[in-house]
């Protein structure tokens, strides 16, 4: 009867596990989209974009989709945690983070700090910490309100914008990887409602749309990057996947303009310490598809692919300058990771001199673009 | 386990009591006897016969067995015919009058039991005064089902014949098969009222001698009244009874017979039933079907797939629907969570309540389906679709994604060629819902963990239920997800095929 007792106390063992919890999918509010504010005393202003699942499922349901298929529901407290207990306080189902893919934060919270959030995304066990991270100009809540136009909820739509690359895209955890890192200090997309026709006779509806770039020193807020900034901070981060450059050509060469496609690139940086002067080498190798052209220039000849070839090398050097430039002596933030960089090269130097005083020494650094570009193809047509 | 123990001591067995008594030559005497034996048994008939002057006979038959025609014109006529040579001889012996008959199997037998024995099974009796022995004349007949297509192992290529209900025609359709002496058939009388004629088959030389000598011990245990069907046997052979699984493997197909005795294995085959039964069996072989050896190999190969593929839906795919809805939410992609969310909305009850609903009400339109008239057989398919598939998702009381699964894991659990297998199955499936609805994945993880564990100490006569994937062996999986092509099987199974493994020598193709 031993083995018996023994079986017996096996199988117990197994019922012993913790985190067990059983709630049905009806009861719980699906939240999609998490927004924060700051609002006056210093609270936290959490709005939750929760899905209504009866507006979303099948189409055969009886009286069509009338209505939104979310709402949005929001409280304040002095943590997070306390303005999500509160909000749980006005919903009859139980809030179910695990869903939601898409944080956006307002301005003001950005600029005062993001590091509660963070924390907060990373600690508790709901969350997804594979959530894309995003900011906006203004107030987070206005945004998350916005009218979903493909998707049946916005943040669905926010997600899948994020997924086709155009912008920046940055889960949470690779912005608390950026937050931790020395020598490399954390950015995240712009997150704004733009119009979705550019010159309408009425007043156009709006669409959401990755434009731009948060910069942050630290976990704070300190400034904005433009769509063209952004782009030349994508090729020095190695996350182009597609893309176009275009290429005006001169009057005396017949003028025209002339496009080409991003096939592959390829951006490596590359410190050189030479007698205690410090210098970062940036290597961008790019191939293109030429894909328009409206020039009087005769594509089969070779002398006018290299022509075209450095023509691009100086558009591409010109894009990364302007991203470097703006990093360096306006925001002073070395958000590019040039000290990561020499902290691999050169571990030693880096722990000695550099680590302390890196904030000074980033705006200081000279940093040369060598740029190297091929044309693959142009098409068959003269 | 009370049921199970013996309570209380029953009276012996009812057996057919045994008269030693010879006969004693005196027709009126010995008919009598006979007379009483069968007193109330209306298919008991008799026919006294005057050959010449100094000889009367008797035949004696039961009605329906005997080939009335035959025995007509082989046994009476002749008797009856004068014979001359007969007549003249001053004191015939009982080896004449056996020369006068045509018929081809005549013997001569003398005690009392052993002719009441061959009166049941068919012969015909002829008894003849003076004599304390009597004919025996085989000429059995009686109505019979003909060789049809078997209907619980349908295939679209190879043999069409099936088994039926008599030992003869099944054995000799082995026979066909395997035209050597190496092929053993072993008779044995089962049930002592039913007295069922088993044969116990193998192929000596490649069968092992210990398994077929553990058939034979286990067999002669069984003492009960009646066997009427080979199910009944499977129940007293089994390693493990309280287990799901089958551990005998049933089947209506000569072919498959044939070609389980060539890898090895020991076929039982049982009198009055269209069922064979092969041991030692793995789980493997219950998931082949034996189309698979008949199909093209890649074709083979893949469908095999399908079918473990399916195994593990009609196992698991109701219990992992409620372990997603009802613990991990966050595993399904967004828009799909929305959809069930939203098909579960206006449902009532629990995941698990709402599958056991569906699945107890899937069994029972399926065993209705089994029982009801086949003209009436369709009403059950029409109220079922209805009632279940829509009325029911209509109203709101089961949400559409559980009928979906329902009815995927409904078809997928008919997908497995082997009948029993199906029920274990199917029953499983119901632990698995259970431990779904109370442990999420975690419940699923130890409910299968449970089902290994068994399958792995499970035998069938000594051999591993899960070999050759249990104890592991490389060379032998030729034929368990895979099945390669004929001319590369040139070994027999390990487990069942150890004492002559070559089965054929490999010439290389010149072509």
């Amino acid at each position: 009867m031993n083995v018996m007792r023994l079986f017996f106390l096996l199988v117990i063992t197994m019922f012993l596990t913790g985190c067990w919890n059983r709630i049905e999918i009806n009861d719980i509010a699906i939240v999609t989209a998490i927004g924060l504010d700051l609002v006056e005393d210093d609270k936290v202003h959490l709005s939750l974009q929760v899905a209504i699942p009866s507006k979303l499922g099948s189409t055969t349901g009886s009286g069509g989709e009338n209505g939104k298929g979310s709402l949005v529901i929001s409280d304040t407290g002095v943590t997070i945690s306390e303005a999500f207990r509160n909000i749980q306080g006005k919903l009859p189902r139980r809030i179910f983070f695990s869903q939601s893919r898409v944080l956006l934060i307002g301005e003001d919270y950005a600029k005062k700090g993001v590091s509660p959030v963070i924390n907060f995304h990373t600690r508790y066990n709901k969350t997804r910490i594979n959530s894309f991270i995003m900011f906006t100009k203004g107030e987070a809540s206005k945004v998350i309100n916005s009218m979903p136009k493909f998707e049946n909820i916005s943040a669905e739509e926010i997600k899948e914008l994020n997924k086709l690359n155009i912008g920046l895209k940055v889960y949470i955890r690779d912005f608390l990887n950026m937050l931790l890192t020395d020598g490399l200090e954390p950015y995240g997309p712009l997150f704004t409602l733009e119009a979705l026709e550019v010159k309408p006779k009425n007043k156009s509806e709006h669409v959401q749309s990755i434009r731009g770039t948060a910069v942050f020193k630290g976990d704070k807020l300190i400034g904005w990057m433009d769509q063209l900034e952004t782009r030349g901070l994508l090729w020095l981060k190695n996350e182009i996947e597609s893309g176009i450059v275009s290429i005006k050509i001169p009057k005396e060469q017949g003028g025209g303009n002339i496009s080409m496609e991003i096939l592959k690139t390829d951006t490596k940086l590359e410190p050189k310490l030479k007698n205690g002067h410090l210098q970062m080498n940036l290597t961008v190798s790019t191939r293109l598809n030429l894909i328009e052209n409206d020039s009087q220039l005769n594509l089969f000849d070779t002398k006018v692919i290299k022509d075209l070839q450095n023509k691009v090398d100086k558009e591409i050097d010109g894009r990364i300058q302007m991203t470097v430039d703006k990093v360096q002596k306006e925001y002073q933030s070395d958000i590019l990771g040039f000290g990561q960089a020499v902290y691999r090269k050169y571990p030693k130097q880096w722990k000695t001199s550099y680590q302390k005083n890196w904030d000074q020494e980033f705006p200081r650094l000279a940093v040369t673009i060598h740029t190297n570009s091929i044309i693959k193809r142009t098409g068959v047509t003269k | 386990m009370r049921f199970f123990k013996r309570q209380k001591k029953l009276p012996a067995l009812l057996q057919e009591q045994s008269e030693n008594n010879p006969l004693s030559g005196n027709l009126e005497e010995d008919l009598n006897r006979f007379k009483q034996l069968f007193e109330g048994a209306a298919d008991f008939s008799y026919r006294e016969l005057q050959i010449g002057s100094n000889y009367s006979a008797v035949v004696l038959y039961l009605n329906g067995l005997v080939d009335m025609e035959r025995m007509e014109l082989n046994v009476i006529q002749p008797l009856i015919s004068r014979n001359e040579e007969l007549l003249q001889h001053p004191k015939p012996a009982l080896d004449q009058f056996k020369g006068v008959l045509n018929a081809s199997q005549v013997v001569q037998v003398e005690t009392f039991q052993t002719i009441v024995d061959q009166l049941l099974a068919g012969g015909t009796i002829v008894l003849i005064n003076t004599f304390k022995k009597v004919l025996v004349i085989s000429e059995q007949k009686w109505e019979q089902r003909s060789i049809d297509e078997p209907v619980s192992e349908a295939v679209v290529l190879g043999p069409r014949e099936g088994f039926t209900e008599n030992i003869r025609t099944n054995t000799s359709m082995i026979r066909r098969r395997l035209k050597t002496t190496k092929l053993k058939l072993e008779y044995l009388k089962l049930g002592n009222l039913s007295q069922t004629n088993v044969v116990i088959t193998y192929l000596e030389g490649i069968a092992d001698v210990s398994i077929v000598e553990e058939v034979r011990s286990r067999l002669n245990r069984i003492d009960i009244d009646a066997i009427e069907d080979s199910s009944y046997i499977v129940e007293f052979i089994e390693d493990e009874p309280f287990s799901v699984f089958p551990q005998v493997l049933q089947t209506e197909r000569p072919d498959r017979l044939a070609g389980n005795l060539l890898e090895g294995r020991i076929g039982i085959i049982v009198d009055n039933s269209p069922f064979a039964l092969i041991v030692p069996v793995t789980f493997f072989q219950m998931m082949n079907s034996p189309e698979d050896y008949y199909g093209r190999f890649i074709m083979t190969t893949f469908i095999r797939l399908i079918r473990y593929l399916f195994l593990l839906i009609a196992l698991l795919f109701p219990s992992i629907y409620i372990a997603v809805t009802t613990f991990h939410q966050e595993l399904l992609p967004t828009n799909l969570l929305f959809s069930v969310a939203a098909s579960r909305d206006k449902v009532p009850f629990p995941a698990v309540i709402e599958a056991l609903l569906m699945e107890i009400t899937f069994e029972a339109l399926r065993e209705a389906g089994l029982r009801l008239p086949r003209p009436i057989g369709s009403t059950v398919s029409i109220v079922g679709a209805l009632v279940i598939g829509q009325s029911a998702v209509e109203a709101g009381i089961v949400s559409a994604p559980l009928v979906i699964v329902v009815a995927t894991t409904g078809i997928a659990s008919f997908m497995f060629p082997s009948y029993p297998l199906t029920g274990a199955i199917r029953l499983l499936r119901f632990f698995m819902i259970f431990m779904a609805g109370t442990l999420g994945f975690y419940g699923i993880l130890l409910g299968v963990f449970f089902i290994l564990a068994h399958l792995v100490q499970l035998r069938s006569f000594g051999v591993p239920y899960l070999a050759p994937l249990a104890p592991f062996h490389f060379n032998n999986m030729k034929d368990i997800i895979i099945r390669v092509p004929w001319w590369k099987m040139n070994e027999r199974p390990h487990e069942t095929g150890k004492s002559n493994l070559k089965r054929m020598n490999y010439k290389p193709r010149k072509y």
